[in-house]
C-alpha cells in the first residue's frame, strides 16, 4: 500500500467534488509475534497492513462512511461515502480545525529492534521458570512487538494530525490437568516501550503465585453477605466493564444510561476515585488527541464517588449537548465512538496483605469466565469463577471451583470496605488497587 | 481479477518455496452495516478488505505471514517460509505432520437463497428503520438497537500439494434488542438471526420485534431467582448455545494433541452421558452459517459424530491435528480473515433430536426454571457458562411467570451427565459468532431440540 502521507492528501482532494467537509483516517501498521504451545514455541507471525477511511458530511448534513484496505479500490471511496451519505445519520457536528495538542510519549523505537531470537528467548524463560516449580505444568505464551504503528487524520478544517505508536506484550497461560480438575490460569503485561526485566519478573511470579494458591481444591462459602476480595485483574474483568458503559456517550445520548441524570451526583462509595488518562505515556492508550482531532485530556469519571463526566466523541458530544471531550477511538473499518485509553483507579490506603488478614472467611476473585453477558448496561455483572480463592481466617487456604458470583456495581461498589494502596497495571490498559467490597452474591454447586 | 490471474499469482508465489508445506491465501471482502440507537439511525458503514497470507511449516514449525498489497506476495511467503525455518533451528524437531488430503482444484459458486448484495441500500434502511419504529410504538421503552449487516467473502486457496480452491461466501446478520427502564433499573431484551446467503431471515421480523420489546418492559417488574442449583430447561436456541459450549470446544483436537493428560481424559468411547446423547457437528450440513466445502487448508468438509449414545466417538480436526492423533481430517481448520492462521474451529454443532416431547420435559418438574434465548456463552476446558436471554419459572410442570434472564454453568464431566430428557423439536440458532484465539466472531451454526438438565447451577440475577 501507498504511503499514508500521499494516500491521504489523495483522498482528501478527491472528496471535494463530492463534498466541502470531509475527513480521511489512514492507519499503517507491522507486527511480529511468537506463539508457544504446551511448552513449546510452534509459530512465527507477522502482519502488515494498512488502510483509509474516509467520511464525509453532505451538503445535507448527513454523515457518510466508507473504508478499504485494497488501495486498488481507493478512488470509488469517495463515490461509496456519497452514496451512504444519502441515508446516513444526521450529522450533529462539523470536524474540528487543528487545535493546541499536549505532547505525549507513545512510541519507542527500541521495540522494533526486538529481535525474534529475543522473543523466542523471553518464551522459553517464562516456560522453565514455571516447569521448574510446576513440572506438569502445559504453558502457552505469546509474545508480540507492534513495530510500527502510524495513523494520520486529516480533515477539510484543516487538522492534521500523525500518531504513532509502538507496543510490546507479553501474555502467558499454564494449565495443570490433575483428574477432571483443569487448573488454568494466565496473565499479561505490555507496554509501549520494551517491557524491562521486572516487568516480565512480576508477570512470572503473579502465575506462580497463582498456580500455589490454587493446588488445594475447597468449598465456596455462598450467600450474599460474603466479603468479596477482587484482585485488579478482577476489578477490570468484573466491576469496569459495568460501570464504564454508563459512562459511554453513546448510552448517554440514547437515554439507556442510568447516569443520564446523575453528572455531579454522588452515587458511589466516598472512598472511589476512577479517570481515564490518555496522557499517561508509554501506555497502549497513550495518545495527544482522538480519532477525531479532539485534544486528549483526562476524564474524570467518579471523583470521591461523585460522578463525572461521560466519555464523548463528536457526535455524541453533540446529542447530549456537551463539548466532546476527546474519546473518540476507532478502527479502520468503523466510524468512531467513544472509548477509554487508560482507566485508572486511585489507590486507597490498605495494603493488600492487610485487606486479605482482616477477613474472616470470604473469596478472592482472579479471573473470570463469562463476564460481561446479560445486563450490562443496567450495572449488572455476572461470571464462573475461572480462578477464585477461599479466604479463612485472614489466609488463602485453597482454590473454589463451579462457583458463579453475581451483583450490580451500583450496589457493590456502595459497599466498598477498603481500596488497595498497591496498584498494578492491568493487560496494559488499566492500573488498578484491588478492592475489597460486600453485596456480591457467591452460588456453587 | 480473474481466476486464472488468481491462481497463476498464487501459484506463482509458492514456486520454489523451500518448506515442508507452504500455502498462500488471497482474500476480498466487502460488508454493509446499518446501526441504529435510540430513535435514530447511527451508523451506516460500507467496508472493503483485501489481503492475502502466506503460511509455512519446516520440521513441524511453523511461520505465518499476512499482508495487504499483492504486489510483493511472493517475499511474503519467502518471509513465512524463513520464519519457519529460523524456529524449527530452536525446537526439538518432531517432523512436519500433515494428515493426507487428496489434491482439490474447483471454484465454488455461493450459497445463495436471496442475496443481500441484490437488495438496494434503501431497501435495507427502510426495514430496519420499520423494525425501530415497531419497538418504539410498545410502551414502555427508553432506547433501542438494532444492527443488520451483510458480508461476502471471497477466497483462493493454494497449496504446495496441488490443491487450488477458489470459494465465495455470504453471510447475512442482525441482532435486534429494546431497552426499558424505570429511574436506574435499565433492562433489555433482544434477538440475534442469520443466516448463509439469504437475506430473507431479515424480512418478516414483525412479531419477534414486538415480543422483544414487550419483554424488556416486562423485566422491569420481573423478580430476581436466587443462585443455586435448579432443574432446568434449556429451549433450543440456548441448548444449541450449550451444545457449543459445554461439548464442542472440547471436541477441537488442538486441546489434546499436544496435551497427554487431557487426551487420556476425552479418549474415544469415554461416557459422557444417557444413550440419549448423540451430538454432530459439520461443515458439510448445506445452507447454514457454519457450512462450507472446503476448509481454510483446502481440506473438504465433512459431518463429524462427536457423540453417540452418550459416547464419545470423533473430534474435530485440521491436517496436523489429525496426523498427530493418529485420527481422520474432518475439515475444521478455520481462519476469520487473511490476518489469521487457520485453526481448529466448529462449524454447525447439534444436538441430535430424542423421543421426548415438550410437555414430556415440563411433566413432573416441581419447580425449575425455563430459559429461553441467549446473551453469549464461553468455554474454558471442562468449565462453561452461558447466558439466558429470558428465564421463566416453572411450577407443577407449568410455564408460569417471567424472571430476570440468568447465568448458567457447568461442568462437562457432571453436566451432561446430569441432562435427563431430550426432545424431538429440533431447532437451529444462526445469530451467533464463536471466539477462539483471538479470531471472532466466527460464523457457526449450533441447535438442539428441548433438553432438561438437574441440578444445574444458576447464577443470581
Amino acid at each position: 500500500m501507498a504511503n499514508i502521507h500521499d494516500t491521504s492528501e489523495r483522498l482528501l482532494q478527491s472528496v471535494a467534488a463530492v463534498s466541502s467537509s470531509a475527513e480521511v483516517f489512514s492507519v499503517e501498521s507491522e507486527s511480529r509475534s511468537v506463539q508457544f504451545e504446551a511448552n513449546r514455541a510452534k509459530n512465527v507471525t507477522t502482519r502488515q497492513s494498512a488502510g483509509s477511511a474516509l467520511r464525509i458530511i453532505s451538503d445535507s448534513g448527513r454523515v457518510g462512511f466508507a473504508s478499504t484496505t485494497d488501495d486498488t479500490r481507493l478512488p470509488e471511496l469517495a463515490q461509496r461515502a456519497a452514496a451512504v451519505s444519502e441515508y446516513g445519520a444526521e450529522a450533529q457536528f462539523d470536524f474540528p480545525s487543528q487545535s493546541a495538542l499536549p505532547e505525549v510519549a507513545s512510541a519507542d523505537d527500541q521495540v522494533a529492534h526486538i529481535t525474534e531470537d529475543d522473543m523466542l528467548a523471553a518464551g522459553e524463560g517464562i516456560v522453565e521458570r514455571v516447569l521448574a516449580e510446576f513440572p506438569d505444568a502445559l504453558c502457552d505464551v505469546h509474545v508480540t512487538t507492534v513495530m510500527r504503528h502510524r495513523q494520520r487524520l486529516i480533515n477539510s478544517a484543516g487538522a492534521d494530525i500523525i500518531g504513532h505508536g509502538t507496543h510490546h506484550s507479553i501474555s502467558a497461560g499454564a494449565e495443570i490437568i490433575s483428574g477432571t480438575d483443569m487448573l488454568s490460569v494466565w496473565d499479561g503485561t505490555s507496554s509501549a516501550a520494551v517491557l524491562s526485566e521486572d516487568d516480565v519478573d512480576a508477570l512470572v511470579e503473579r502465575l506462580l503465585t497463582n498456580l500455589r494458591n490454587a493446588q488445594r481444591i475447597v468449598n465456596a462459602p455462598t450467600g450474599k453477605d460474603i466479603p468479596v476480595f477482587f484482585t485488579p485483574q478482577g476489578v477490570a474483568g468484573t466491576l469496569l466493564p459495568p460501570l464504564l458503559s454508563g459512562f459511554n456517550g453513546q448510552n448517554v445520548a440514547t437515554g439507556a444510561s442510568p447516569l443520564i441524570d446523575r453528572w455531579g451526583d454522588k452515587v458511589l462509595d466516598d472512598s472511589l476515585t476512577v479517570y481515564d488518562d490518555p496522557l499517561r505515556p508509554m501506555t497502549s492508550g497513550s495518545r495527544r488527541s482522538d480519532d477525531e482531532g479532539v485534544a486528549a485530556r483526562r476524564i474524570p469519571l467518579v471523583t470521591e464517588g461523585v460522578i463525572g463526566e461521560p466519555l464523548l466523541d463528536l457526535q455524541t458530544a453533540a446529542k447530549c449537548g456537551m463539548t466532546p471531550n476527546g474519546c473518540g477511538l476507532r478502527g479502520l473499518s468503523t466510524t468512531p465512538s467513544p472509548n477509554t485509553s487508560f482507566v485508572c483507579v486511585e489507590p486507597g490506603n490498605s495494603r493488600d496483605d492487610d485487606m486479605v488478614v482482616g477477613i474472616e472467611r470470604g473469596i478472592v476473585v482472579q479471573q473470570l469466565l463469562g463476564a460481561g453477558q446479560g445486563n450490562q448496561l443496567g450495572g449488572d455483572f455476572r461470571a464462573n469463577l475461572s480462578l477464585g480463592f477461599l479466604v479463612e481466617s485472614g489466609e488463602v487456604t485453597g482454590r473454589v471451583k463451579d462457583t458463579m458470583i453475581s451483583g450490580n456495581v451500583y450496589e457493590v461498589l456502595n459497599n466498598i470496605e477498603s481500596i488497595s494502596s498497591e496498584t498494578q497495571t492491568v493487560w496494559g490498559s488499566s492500573e488498578l488497587p484491588a478492592v475489597l467490597c460486600r453485596g456480591v452474591e457467591v452460588a456453587a454447586a | 481479477m480473474t481466476t486464472s490471474d488468481t491462481r497463476s499469482i498464487a501459484e506463482d508465489a509458492l514456486a520454489g518455496h523451500g518448506a515442508d508445506y507452504c500455502e498462500v491465501r488471497i482474500e476480498s471482502t466487502d460488508s454493509t452495516r446499518i446501526t441504529y440507537r435510540g430513535k435514530q439511525l447511527d451508523d451506516l458503514n460500507l467496508t472493503s478488505a483485501r489481503g492475502g497470507a502466506a503460511r509455512a511449516c519446516v520440521k513441524g514449525a511453523w511461520g505465518f505471514a499476512s499482508f495487504n498489497g499483492l504486489e510483493d506476495i511472493k517475499d511474503r511467503v519467502a518471509d513465512a517460509v524463513r520464519q519457519a525455518r529460523s524456529l524449527s533451528s530452536r525446537r526439538k524437531s518432531d517432523g512436519t505432520q500433515l494428515a493426507e488430503v487428496e489434491p482439490n482444484v474447483e471454484i465454488v459458486p455461493p450459497h445463495i437463497v436471496k442475496d443481500p448484495r441484490d437488495v438496494t441500500l434503501e431497501e435495507k434502511i427502510r426495514l430496519a428503520d420499520h423494525y425501530n419504529d415497531l419497538i418504539w410504538s410498545q410502551p414502555g421503552i427508553s432506547s433501542s438497537d438494532i444492527i443488520c449487516g451483510d458480508n461476502s467473502r471471497r477466497v483462493a486457496f493454494c497449496n504446495s500439494d496441488g490443491t487450488y480452491v477458489e470459494q465465495e461466501v455470504v453471510h447475512v446478520i442482525s441482532r435486534i434488542s429494546a431497552q426499558a427502564r424505570e429511574g436506574a433499573d435499565v433492562q433489555q431484551a433482544g434477538f440475534s438471526i442469520g443466516a448463509l446467503g439469504d437475506y430473507g431471515v431479515f424480512e418478516d421480523l414483525d412479531d419477534d420485534v414486538r415480543d422483544a420489546a414487550s419483554r424488556a418492559a416486562g423485566l422491569l417488574s420481573a423478580e430476581p431467582l436466587t443462585g443455586g442449583q435448579r432443574t432446568v430447561i434449556l429451549d433450543p436456541i440456548l441448548a444449541g448455545v450449550f451444545v457449543h459450549e459445554a461439548f464442542g470446544h472440547l471436541s477441537e483436537a488442538d486441546n489434546v494433541y499436544e496435551n497427554e493428560k487431557l487426551r487420556d481424559l476425552m479418549y474415544m468411547g469415554r461416557k459422557f452421558g444417557g444413550a440419549h446423547l448423540n451430538f454432530t457437528d459439520g461443515g458439510a450440513l448445506p445452507g447454514m452459517r457454519g457450512s462450507y466445502k472446503y476448509d481454510d487448508e483446502g481440506t473438504p468438509s465433512t459431518v463429524t459424530p462427536l457423540v453417540r449414545e452418550g459416547e464419545l466417538v470423533g473430534r474435530l480436526h485440521s491436517r496436523e491435528t489429525a496426523a498427530k492423533t493418529g485420527e481422520q481430517p474432518t475439515g475444521n481448520a478455520r481462519a476469520i480473515s487473511h490476518l489469521f492462521p487457520p485453526i481448529v474451529r466448529m462449524t454447525n454443532t447439534f444436538i441430535e433430536n430424542g423421543d421426548a416431547t415438550f410437555p414430556d420435559l415440563l411433566e413432573g418438574v416441581e419447580e425449575g426454571v425455563y430459559v429461553k434465548n441467549w446473551y453469549g456463552g464461553m468455554t474454558q476446558h471442562e468449565m462453561f457458562t452461558f447466558s439466558s436471554g429470558e428465564a421463566y419459572m416453572i411450577r407443577n410442570g407449568e410455564v408460569q411467570e417471567a424472571v430476570k434472564p440468568v447465568m448458567l454453568s457447568g461442568n462437562l464431566f457432571e453436566t451432561l451427565e446430569n441432562i435427563d430428557a431430550i426432545a424431538d423439536d429440533s431447532e437451529a440458532n444462526q445469530g451467533g459468532g464463536c471466539g477462539k484465539g483471538g479470531q471472532m466472531p466466527l460464523p457457526v451454526a449450533n441447535g438442539s431440540p428441548h433438553i432438561r438438565i438437574q441440578n444445574c447451577l444458576i447464577s443470581g440475577a
